[in-house]
């Protein structure tokens, strides 16, 4: 960095813009139109500032010794060594030995209240219906940044901050503020800093508007994560397709009805073009992922405002290459005190507690380009030790400053202006004693467009009022006992520690303590120092002390200067900068996690009873040769594969991978979408959970596969999701391929329950799916007009008519009518059941199952007809009134009429037994044990539409295979090991084996836990990460306040939410009284 | 509105119209089978026989069947081959709420929790309906007798004893008074998403629950030695139905999940010479010692459930009843569901037998110990001379799924296998078959008259 740095060179044109737009103070380019007229002397202060003799960090890694920095009127006119920087005539010098120069911090997420915005802009004219859509809400529009936090923000270094409304989904634009006090100029950047949006309303948004004027709860979409998934997607088609019709409308106004106002939409519209940025807010690492999916399928140019848990998906999103914001937010322990309160905490708590300071330098390892953001803290004073935390955990000081200052910058766009320090930027600084956030480190002044705050006190106005100095002071005195006072100015308080020569301490607090700048006096008991009476003291700071004066009773008096007296105070026993253990992540993080993603084998099963769920039946003695992940070879004597691997089967048995044709299995958030009577448009897929442990106790189980139904509360339900259970392999590669696309549909008493919505009878239920339907058929139609309209009409220079309106709701109802999905529909009585299939007949297509289906014994013949699947449970009933009349015979009964039939779990226990709730239909319905075995294997594999790749054991099928230890249809026998394509997912011997080392793990993280702090939140186990158990909705807060004794009841019997999803109740949220 | 609800459920809601047994009037020989006796210790009878007598075993044998004394057996005997069958004591189904309640969802069924929070006086027998379908189906699936527990509150009532055949609630009691339920608060904080309570707060509601406790056992004490000096003071009712479990006589069945809610129960129990037997168990390996030493059994609250915590190995409720069993303590299983799956109570003991606990146990588990545990061991729960003729007979391995009960005795008497669903079966395979058609896998009544063709 050689060179002569002083240029005082023409600022880039962008620069020029930028000033132009920002008063800052009394540049001359900004006197004008924007300003009012001045009262007295037109000002002519020519701000020139040098810094001199600093350590000056022009970018992270750069550093020049002794150097200069430049400023003029809030830029940067020159930097570099002292000596070669000509300091102007009438420039303040400021001495900046000892002190690091860095760029002024970035922070690039400050959430700002939004609430009465995002309300008034749900209510202007041409609002979106949705009260959550609100993206033409302004930061800009929203009262500024508080002094107490633009004080807290200096405090850390920071001197510009990217604000954004906080409310809703769609939550509005954010902007760049200067963190300066006023009335030095506007505080705002021009420009957008990207429209901000998230997966979730607040609780306080929900329960804004959870009651009308009138105290009606109104029911207001969405209340799942998948909904909120859906509700973006559709907005942003939404808006694609205003701006496509205004397109089309400009060239042909005559004949057509100008656009209605649409603000919200109208916002969006950069942010589709990318032109503007989006920022998701991510508050978990699947939000994340979420995030990149989106972002991906709308073009969009996204940055994520992280979780702070994005160490357990790290490589899925660092792939994603999209910016992350990423906070600082580690779980701190809880009461772990004792092996009964330590009972609870699990091994993903515990090793996200002791992971979470290593997340960003493994993002930033990981290749992500990552900003730190003080968003999500408690409190914002945490930042500073979570730093260190994280300097502990492995983050260089280069990459720490490049977190606060190049990278929001780039992310911002806004590289020209900020995060370095060189000719042309803004005089943003950051000038620290001491290493960055070390220990003893302080921030003492930041240089915001020019003017320097003084950070050392949080006050306003920091010069001015407060006692310049604090601390411990040795008072020297004759009787050689040690006499120590502390000044604390913020307290106004002082206090007198004595020491006797026994070593025993006493203090005492002094009374009247009045302190201003550099005086201060007060009133001390002198009984208690050894003196007589009230000793009344002054104290001056003068020729570089603390100059004390008594004046005692007697009148006379008498001088002290006091010192700086060692701190020797306690460490504080919850200081969290040592302690939480380096630990080795694995996939999942936590319970049963794997070192690696296990891989794929070439491997022969030797001599096992083979029930193929084929028409060949049960095989004894059999080998079955697996690879690529495909069943190659299935015969006697079988050559071991070269390089591959043998399971010696002799005495065992081997089945097709279980599969469950109804689970609620790691759906993240809400199952249900409950607050619309058709919500078509969600999918499951977009809220797998790949890291609940529910799949690894199904696994256990012999289960390989699962269709993940959305709940029964709707008529019309969400868009289910056919995954294997791939567990420890990314969520991306769960979903199984050339599964048929379905949809949850639901009758009877759940669909009703909703109050205050159509429909509440089994007659509206009806009126409604044909009135869908009808919908859906005009849709299409629409569609398909439109799509044989002439190439040139449609997509021409200047399209003649605009396309009909993408409506994700109707063209997924759409595809069922032209046969491209199935229904799979949640249904018990007998009559309801005719309903569907007479308004399937009608409207010609035909349903894929009938879920639970507990009547449908009742109507075989005529589901037969239809030519429907069932899938029920093997026995389950009398949990409400319309399953009063299952019968455990229904299966076999269905099945002898024609009916492809299968059992389900509709629960994650269940689901782990799925091999005997098959031998019911052995028990029940006389059937052969490898004709019951298939309602488990085969036939929900044809009901799903993979039958043609899995659910048997033949050559050229997938290889989802389950060892057993004897007749898989015996409670006796155990699940040994479990295949999916060909890689090993669960080995009840590695099960076991690792079982001591896992429990080391836990009580080795629990001791260090304990040693690192004292409990901070008792409530929780460990604070703010996932549960032990997942919540049963993000709507706690909600269902808290109906429930909250049902649920600590349940706590108290030790019982587990996920198992009180009643059979059939399809995870209605209804929890056992 | 509530009348007119009522009123439409009671028509919805089918009673039972299956006509309780008669007394045994002729012996019962079941010769040839695999006799599992439950009795402590004692091996699995093979070529077993048995005669049951006046509603009681009065020969138990291995071979050719005969009397008591040697004896040839009674000529007038009903004679039953049972040749690759199976005989084991009939299943009791414990900590249930079965005949309690029909539905949970419909609130007009729903007998299970009184009002308030110490209601030592009420008694579940009275509550049971005897023409419950519940109960039919239980049968069934072996389950021949149930423990009752009331529910709700702290102190919920009392438990009973019942066999699941009768006319009236008085013939379905076995025993009415079998002991108390108490349910002990958690002694650990709920998570946050349990609750809006901290820590604190939860800490002191427990504090202020178990002082609770306290004062109403401190008072209960009082009472009764204060009654027994002097009759004449005026009866409380509450009170005087806590007399035997006060004195140990009785015991106190406490719902008790972690570890440090059964350490806690126990030592309090304990200190008060009462008999505590622990429902739920979750937690009691991890205080395994301390049951052991004051010889606290344990009903657990079922074997196919969920592990309680994310990091509990995943068979860690299958495996319970084995760890527990290990350790020297005495188990019972109970379903811990819902009381219309009480028929599967035997596939829960199959599970733990699967993952450890050995067979024998794992049937005494949901016979000998249960009746045991209601104080009726001398009566029921095994297959010994002397006892009940209470017992089923199998047509395979009791533990496992495929196997159906063929017949039922309850003190002796024939029990209807057939239930609301045999019936509903019987009238749909008419609709499906021609009424001709002889076959029937279980057993239904005669033939009704053929329905009217199907109306499509």
């Amino acid at each position: 960095m050689g060179g002569c740095f002083y240029t005082p060179s023409v600022r880039p044109r962008t620069l020029h813009a930028v000033l132009s737009l920002i008063a800052l103070a009394t540049s001359t380019a900004t006197t004008g139109a924007q300003s009012p007229p001045v009262n007295g002397m037109l000002p002519s202060d020519v701000r020139w500032d040098a810094i001199q003799h600093a350590t000056v960090v022009t970018s992270p890694g750069v550093e020049i010794e002794d150097a200069t920095i430049l400023m003029r009127d809030g830029w940067i006119e020159a930097v570099g060594p002292t000596g070669q920087i000509v300091i102007p005539t009438g420039a303040t010098i400021h001495d900046g030995r000892g002190k690091r120069v860095m760029a002024g911090f970035i922070e690039p997420a400050l959430l700002l209240n939004s609430a009465a915005h995002a309300h008034r802009a749900s209510t202007e004219a041409g609002a979106h219906w949705n009260a959550y859509v609100t993206p033409q809400v302004s930061a800009d529009d929203l009262a500024s940044i508080s002094s107490a936090v633009r004080g807290e923000l200096r405090q850390l270094g920071f001197t510009v901050a990217a604000t954004y409304p906080d409310a809703g989904i769609f939550r509005g634009r954010g902007s760049v503020q200067l963190l300066g006090d006023p009335p030095h100029g506007v505080q705002k950047l021009p420009g957008s800093a990207g429209q901000f949006v998230a997966f979730g309303r607040r609780a306080r948004d929900f329960q804004r508007n959870d009651d009308d004027e009138d105290g009606a709860r109104v029911v207001a979409y969405p209340n799942s994560i998948m909904g909120a998934v859906a509700l973006l997607r559709q907005t942003l088609h939404d808006a694609t397709w205003r701006a496509d019709s205004i397109a089309v409308w400009n060239v042909h106004p005559v004949g057509n009805d100008p656009p209605r106002a649409a603000p919200a939409l109208d916002a969006l519209t950069a942010a589709l073009t990318g032109r503007e940025r989006v920022l998701f807010d991510a508050s978990s690492p699947l939000d994340a992922l979420r995030s990149g999916a989106l972002a991906k399928e709308f073009g969009l140019n996204a940055s994520i405002l992280g979780s702070g848990k994005e160490f357990q998906h790290l490589s899925e999103i660092a792939a994603l290459r999209l910016p992350i914001i990423v906070p600082l937010d580690y779980p701190t322990t809880a009461n772990l005190s004792t092996a009964r309160l330590a009972e609870s905490a699990s091994l993903r708590q515990l090793m996200s507690w002791a992971a979470a300071p290593s997340n960003l330098s493994r993002l930033i390892a990981a290749g992500a380009s990552a900003s730190l953001t003080t968003a999500r803290l408690d409190q914002r004073s945490d930042f500073p030790s979570r730093v260190r935390e994280a300097l502990d955990a492995g983050l260089t000081e280069s990459q720490l400053l490049a977190s606060l200052t190049t990278t929001p910058a780039a992310l911002l766009g806004m590289s020209e202006t900020l995060g370095t320090i060189a000719v042309g930027r803004m005089a943003n600084l950051t000038i620290s004693e001491g290493p960055l956030f070390a220990k003893d480190s302080r921030i003492t002044v930041v240089w915001i467009a020019g003017r320097a705050y003084d950070t050392a006190t949080a006050g306003e106005t920091p010069f001015e009022s407060e006692f310049q100095v604090s601390g411990r002071f040795s008072i020297a005195r004759a009787d050689q006992h040690s006499c120590v006072m502390v000044i604390a100015p913020k307290k106004s308080t002082v206090e007198f520690v004595l020491t006797n020569a026994d070593g025993s301490t006493k203090s005492v607090s002094a009374e009247s303590v009045a302190l201003e700048k550099l005086r201060g006096g007060f009133l001390v008991d002198g009984g208690a120092l050894g003196l007589v009476g009230p000793i009344r003291c002054t104290m001056r700071i003068d020729l570089g002390a603390l100059r004390i004066e008594a004046l005692s009773p007697d009148g006379s008096t008498s001088q002290f200067v006091a010192t700086a007296a060692p701190a020797d105070e306690p460490k504080k026993v919850a200081d969290a900068t040592k302690g939480r253990p380096k630990i080795t992540l694995t996939q999942p993080v936590g319970d049963f996690g794997l070192a690696a993603v296990p891989a794929q084998e070439h491997v022969l099963f030797r001599d096992a009873t083979l029930w193929t769920s084929s028409p060949d039946g049960i095989r004894p003695h059999t080998d079955v040769l697996v690879k690529d992940g495909l069943i190659v070879q299935i015969g006697k004597a079988l050559a071991a594969p070269v390089g591959g691997r043998v399971v010696e089967c002799a005495g065992r048995h081997i089945t097709p991978g279980l599969i469950d044709c109804h689970s609620h299995t790691g759906i993240d958030g809400d199952v249900n979408e409950w607050t619309q009577a058709c919500t078509a448009e969600v999918r499951v897929n977009d809220v797998i959970d790949p890291d609940d442990v529910g799949w690894y106790r199904e696994l256990a189980g012999g289960l390989t596969c699962a269709n993940q139904l959305h709940g029964s509360a709707n008529p019309i339900g969400g868009q289910n999701s056919v995954v294997k259970l791939k567990w420890g392999s990314p969520v991306a590669e769960w979903p199984v391929a050339g599964a048929l696309p379905g949809i949850k549909f639901a009758l009877g008493e759940n669909v009703v329950r909703p109050k205050g919505r159509y429909p509440q009878t089994r007659m509206g239920v009806e009126a409604y799916m044909r009135d869908r339907f009808r919908a859906a058929r005009e849709y299409a139609a629409a569609h398909r007009a439109y799509a044989t309209l002439a190439a040139a009409a449609r997509v021409g220079a200047q399209p003649s008519e605009a396309a009909p309106r993408v409506d994700l709701e109707l063209q997924t109802l759409a595809e069922i009518l032209d046969g491209t999905r199935i229904i799979h529909c949640h249904s018990y009585r007998q009559d309801e059941i005719l309903m569907l299939i007479h308004l399937a007949d009608e409207f010609g297509f035909r349903i894929g199952t009938f879920q639970h289906i507990l009547e449908g014994y009742k109507v075989a013949d005529a589901i037969a007809r239809h030519g429907a699947g069932g899938s029920c449970f093997s026995d389950w009933w009398a949990y409400k009134m319309e399953v009063m009349d299952a019968i455990p015979w229904a299966g076999a009964m269905m099945q002898g009429q024609g009916v492809l039939m299968s059992f389900n779990s509709d629960s994650s226990e269940l689901a782990r037994h799925l091999n005997t709730e098959s031998a019911k239909a052995v028990k029940y319905g006389n059937l052969s044990p490898a004709r019951a075995l298939e309602f488990v294997t085969i036939n929900p594999a044809r009901q799903l539409g993979i039958g043609n790749r899995t659910g048997s054991i033949e050559v050229g099928k997938d290889a989802d295979l389950v060892l057993w230890s004897g007749d898989p249809l015996s409670p006796l026998s155990l699940c040994e090991q479990t295949w999916i394509e060909g890689t090993k997912r669960f080995d009840r011997a590695d099960d076991l084996a690792a079982r001591p080392g896992r429990e080391l793990l836990r009580q080795q993280l629990i001791v260090a836990a304990l040693q690192v702090g004292k409990p901070v939140d008792g409530a929780a186990p460990l604070k703010d990460e996932k549960p032990a158990i997942p919540p049963p909705t993000r709507l706690r807060e909600r269902m808290l306040s109906t429930r909250e004794d049902a649920y600590l009841d349940l706590w108290r019997r030790g019982l587990d939410l996920r198992t009180l999803s009643r059979a059939g109740v399809c995870g209605c949220e209804e929890v056992a009284r | 509105m509530i009348l007119t609800l009522t009123t439409v459920l009671a028509s919805v809601i089918a009673q039972s119209t299956l006509v309780p047994a008669p007394p045994q009037t002729r012996p019962i020989i079941i010769e040839h089978a695999t006799i599992h006796t439950a009795v402590a210790g004692a091996t699995t009878i093979s070529d077993g026989y048995l005669i049951i007598d006046a509603g009681t075993i009065v020969a138990l044998g291995s071979g050719e069947a005969r009397g008591a004394t040697g004896e040839p057996p009674p000529a007038d005997a009903v004679r039953i081959d049972a040749r690759g069958m199976h005989v084991t004591p009939g299943f009791i189904s414990a900590a249930t709420t079965l005949g309690l309640v029909e539905t949970l969802q419909v609130r007009a069924t729903d007998d299970r929790a009184e009002f308030g929070d110490f209601h030592p006086e009420a008694s579940a027998w009275l509550a049971v309906n005897p023409d419950s379908n519940l109960l039919p189906v239980a049968r069934m699936g072996g389950v021949l007798m149930a423990i009752v527990f009331p529910q709700g509150g702290s102190l919920s009532g009392e438990a009973s004893l019942i066999r699941l055949d009768g006319w009236t609630t008085d013939e379905l009691a076995v025993v009415p008074d079998a002991g108390t339920v108490l349910r002990w608060p958690a002694t650990e904080p709920a998570p946050r998403w349990f609750t809006s309570k901290s820590a604190d707060e939860q800490e002191k509601q427990r504090r202020t629950t178990l002082r609770a406790f306290d004062d109403f056992f401190d008072a209960a004490q009082a009472y009764v030695r204060a009654r027994t000096a002097d009759p004449s003071l005026p009866l409380d009712l509450r009170f005087d139905r806590l007399r035997d479990v006060l004195d140990g006589s009785r015991p106190l069945f406490i719902e008790a999940a972690s570890s440090g809610q059964i350490e806690s129960a126990v030592l309090w129990a304990i200190a008060r010479a009462m008999k505590p037997i622990i429902v739920g168990g979750d937690g009691a390996p991890a205080v395994a010692d301390l049951l052991r030493t004051h010889k606290v059994p344990v009903i657990v609250q079922g074997v196919l459930r969920l592990p309680r915590f994310d990091h509990d190995d995943y068979d860690s409720a299958y495996t319970l009843p084995a760890r527990l069993a290990s350790k020297g303590i005495t188990v019972a299983i109970a379903t811990g569901d819902e009381p219309s799956n009480d028929r599967n109570l035997v596939h829960h003991a199959a599970m733990a037998a699967a993952f450890g606990l050995p067979r024998d146990e794992a049937i005494a588990a949901i016979t000998r110990v249960p009746a045991q545990l209601a104080g009726v061991d001398a009566r029921y729960g095994t297959i010994a001379v002397g006892r009940s003729g209470t017992l089923l007979l199998l047509d395979g391995d009791p533990l496992e799924v495929t196997t159906n009960v063929q017949r039922a005795w309850i003190d002796g008497r024939t029990i209807e296998l057939r239930s609301h669903q045999t019936e509903l079966k019987a009238k749909y395979d008419q609709k499906y078959a021609p009424p001709t058609a002889p076959k029937r896998e279980v057993p239904a009544p005669a033939p009704l008259p053929a329905p009217p063709p199907a109306p499509r």
